[in-house]
């Protein structure tokens, strides 16, 4: 009895603690409030929207009111090969672009880190112009390079070394290499800069300590800037896995100039939804695909914080 | 404990009002948006019961251009309203969109229910426009035959009924070539003379067959080695076909000139592998860049520039001043097969009244002007006379004084898209008598025996999606000779077999038998 008596009022407590915790941060609440609203009207009220994919979609009879016709609109995806196709393309791909982006930014940003004065201020803007210029651009650039008969690598380096020259627009095996390296020289310049700003927080005395300590420069990175930038590394490459299902459209569509015969190597879920659509302007069937992309990227995400989670648990999102 | 009362309550003051203005952002916009359209829906039926009272109705007609909205757009518009305005009681607003993005804005304005009440189909195919549910029955409750009669006596009751979809008419075609030479190839004339060809012939058309077309390029390389002869484009093939595309695909058509309703399968035929040999053997022997698959520019760019020598086009009568207009150069057209109306080439892209029209009567009323009142045409096609054209003694119209091609504020030359075109001015360049020498021109030629068929895309929509995504990978290779036919058709037609290829022929012959058993 007086147990109970006891567990109550310990309740009680509790609840009152709560209430009085949530009181002390009303203001915190009415501030977050804004971005709750804006978050709730512009991503969680048009959730229902996603019924047009499993709709025949007809504006006469809008959202609503079209006959649903189950799982039809995603038949197309899978039909062919394309679905394994496009998959494997996008979070391929993507993979291979957090790994050497990634890899690349901190190599930047260690070597930036290093210089002083102007020459550092010319590097940091010269390595973030290509992140400013627009994919179209991109793509004339790259053709200026591999153009069959026009282009710099037919005409000046392959001739050079007394090479054949390639139709590098019909061969889809050079491009997987080709788009690694043009996303590399585009978002270098951009994720070096977080780096960088991280880089520049760390407490000089661990260097200090460690020169007097005789560490060698490769040292310092290895045992202090690296294990400093952990947290930065797991939490930028968790965005990125958050995106793996995402591709960027510009590179995929504009750089390789939309040539068919590099599909097998250059169709990601976004230009093959683009391309596919495009002529059939069939909203159902778009939503069906935005839908699968959403429903794997959703997956990819848990799963790779759950990975995470088991390595290093401070370190994960959820 | 005051204090941070006090904190607290700013903060919370602070927090709402931010809240407030965005809040109340959104909602204004809602509102005015949901506001617009009332009011818009009040004036029309008011100026249904009180025309006579000098109400005007507001109408939106959207169509495109190859290059967007000219700059004379609004002083056009007023031109149009002045014309009408007393007439009929009608305002409208041009909404002029350029062709690659004109699907795009259409999709999204008739989607979130903006008005638009008379929209063009080029560009926003009419089948999937049908299919989506964009279009109003134009024959409800008798909107044609009540406020259009004067279209019917224009386009005849047959090229009328060719724009039905299942028996229910959406949209109505324009008045222009209806027919097209097939197998034309524009070829510059200076070029020509240069291998000493002889064009004392003095048809603006020149009749020859495909060998003597071959010789003429085999002559052209080796006289300019180092320009490039011929530039295939995506549509070059059906332009040099006599297949008729059903629905205006390739998957599933009717051979020889659709002389009998066969669907066929165009990959596997004849007709095909030849077309794809010959263009492979010109690229074999260096007539074609191999840069062509990747370079967008139109050939018209590449014959201007001096870089091209010849293209494949569509004939008519006037292509031949079309093309050298184009190309700024003097062009010489060959045709080595005959004209012809294919199933599509009717309803290819006709006048439609969305559903979000304001007021379909007005749009059918305004319409209806368009295709017989020749001030108001001439006004839509050419401009203001004296400012953007003037009439020469022979009855021709040319730029006016101190205007010319690319200074002129209207100068879209889209004539051919305008609902008739037929009584607009000739321009100069064309033979006075154009007019008359293109309704001969669709008199005469062949008509695919489909003609007036429209394919429904509703039950084979992923197996289209599909099969058009292979076509997009293997078409640029195939069809302008970068692989070798022999096994390139195969595997093209092996992929798109798997991708659902013989169930939208067979479809198509379904819905075409169904087609001619109620004819």
């Amino acid at each position: 009895m007086s147990r109970a008596k006891t567990a109550s009022v310990a309740g009680g407590g509790a609840k009152k603690m709560t209430l009085k915790r949530f009181k002390r941060y009303i203001p915190i609440y009415c501030l977050m409030l804004p971005g709750l609203l804006y978050l709730f009207i512009n991503n969680y009220m048009p959730l229902p929207g996603l019924s047009v994919a499993f709709k025949q979609y007809n504006a006469g009879k809008g959202i609503y009111k079209s006959p649903w016709i189950g799982l039809k609109n995603f038949t197309y995806l899978f039909t062919t090969d394309d679905a394994w196709v496009i998959t494997r393309n996008t979070i391929g791909y993507n993979l291979a672009f957090i790994v050497v982006n990634t890899v690349m930014a901190i190599l930047v940003a260690i070597i930036l880190s290093e210089l002083t004065g102007k020459v550092k201020k010319f590097y940091q803007s010269a390595i973030l112009l290509p992140n400013l210029i627009s994919s179209v651009i991109i793509g004339y650039l790259v053709f200026a390079f591999f153009s069959v008969e026009n282009g710099f690598i037919n005409n000046s380096i392959l001739k050079l070394f007394g090479k054949e020259a390639v139709s590098w627009y019909s061969e889809a095996k050079y491009w997987p290499f080709i788009l690694i390296f043009v996303s590399a020289w585009k978002t270098v310049g951009y994720n070096c800069i977080i780096y960088l700003a991280t880089l520049m927080g760390f407490d000089r005395s661990f260097y200090e300590s460690a020169q007097i300590d005789g560490a060698t420069k490769w040292q310092q990175i290895k045992y202090i800037t690296l294990p400093l930038l952990k947290p930065t590394i797991i939490m930028l490459t968790l965005m990125a896995i958050g995106r793996i299902f995402y591709s960027d459209f510009g590179l995929f569509y504009q750089v390789p100039m939309n040539q068919g015969a590099l599909y097998s190597t250059t169709n990601t879920i976004d230009t093959y939804v683009y391309r596919g659509l495009l002529q059939m302007g069939n909203i159902s069937m778009s939503a069906a695909a935005g839908v699968y992309q959403s429903v794997v990227g959703f997956i990819l995400v848990l799963a790779a914080n759950l990975i995470v989670r088991r390595i290093d648990k401070d370190s994960a999102l959820i | 404990m005051k204090k941070k009362m006090v904190a607290m309550l700013m903060a919370s003051v602070m927090a709402l009002s931010l809240c407030a203005c965005g809040g109340s952002g959104g909602g204004d916009a809602a509102q005015s948006g949901g506001d617009g359209g009332a009011e818009t829906a009040g004036g029309d039926s008011a100026a249904d019961n009180g025309g006579a009272s000098g109400e005007i109705t507001k109408l939106i007609v959207a169509f495109p251009t190859w290059t967007g909205a000219p700059a004379d757009t609004q002083k056009i518009q007023e031109a149009m309203n002045d014309i009408t305005r007393d007439k009929l009681g009608i305002e409208i607003e041009l909404q002029i969109s350029d062709y690659g993005s004109f699907n795009q804005s259409m999709t999204l304005a008739l989607s979130g229910g903006e008005q638009v009440d008379i929209v063009s189909t080029l560009g926003f195919t009419y089948a999937n426009a049908v299919q989506q549910g964009y279009l109003t029955d134009l024959e409800e409750n008798g909107l044609l035959s009540t406020y259009g009669s004067g279209i019917v006596d224009v386009m005849g009751q047959d090229n009328i009924d060719a724009c039905r979809v299942g028996g229910v008419l959406y949209g109505l075609p324009n008045n222009r070539d209806m027919a097209q030479g097939r197998g034309c190839a524009a070829v510059a004339t200076e070029y020509l003379e240069g291998i000493g060809y002889d064009l004392s012939g003095d048809s603006e058309i020149v009749r020859i067959s495909v060998d003597e077309l071959n010789d003429i390029y085999a002559q052209l390389h080796e006289k300019y080695p180092d320009k490039e002869v011929y530039r295939p484009s995506t549509s070059s093939m059906s332009q040099f076909s006599n297949v008729d595309s059903l629905g205006g695909s390739a998957f599933g058509v009717l051979l020889d000139n659709g002389k009998e309703l066969k669907v066929e399968n165009l990959f596997t035929s004849d007709f095909y592998k030849n077309y794809c040999g010959r263009i492979y053997d010109y690229n074999q022997k260096g007539y074609i860049s191999q840069d062509a698959a990747t370079d967008t520019t139109a050939a018209t760019e590449l014959v201007k520039a001096g870089t091209l020598m010849s293209y494949t086009t569509g004939g008519k009568p006037g292509s031949k001043a079309q093309e050298t207009n184009l190309c700024g150069r003097d062009m010489t057209i060959f045709q080595t097969m005959d004209n012809y109306v294919s199933s599509t080439s009717v309803a290819s892209f006709p006048w439609c009244i969305p559903i979000t029209a304001a007021n379909p009567e007005a749009s059918m009323k305004y319409l209806n002007e368009l295709y017989t009142n020749e001030e108001l045409a001439n006004v839509l096609a050419w401009g203001i006379e004296g400012e953007h054209y003037q009439v020469g003694e022979d009855g021709l119209a040319d730029f006016a004084d101190g205007v010319d091609a690319s200074t002129s504020g209207w100068n879209h030359s889209m004539g051919w898209l305008m609902p008739n075109q037929f009584i607009t001015h000739v321009w100069v360049g064309n033979s006075p008598t154009l007019w008359d020498e293109i309704q001969e021109f669709n008199e005469t030629a062949v008509v695919s025996a489909a003609s007036g068929f429209t394919f429904d895309t509703t039950n084979v929509a992923n197996e289209v999606t599909a099969v058009q995504n292979v076509y997009n990978e293997y078409q640029a290779s195939v069809e302008y000779g970068f692989v070798d036919p022999e096994t390139g058709i195969a595997e093209m037609n092996e992929k798109m077999m798997s991708a659902g290829l013989q169930k939208i022929i067979d479809e198509k012959q379904a819905q075409l038998d169904a087609w001619a058993a109620t004819k």
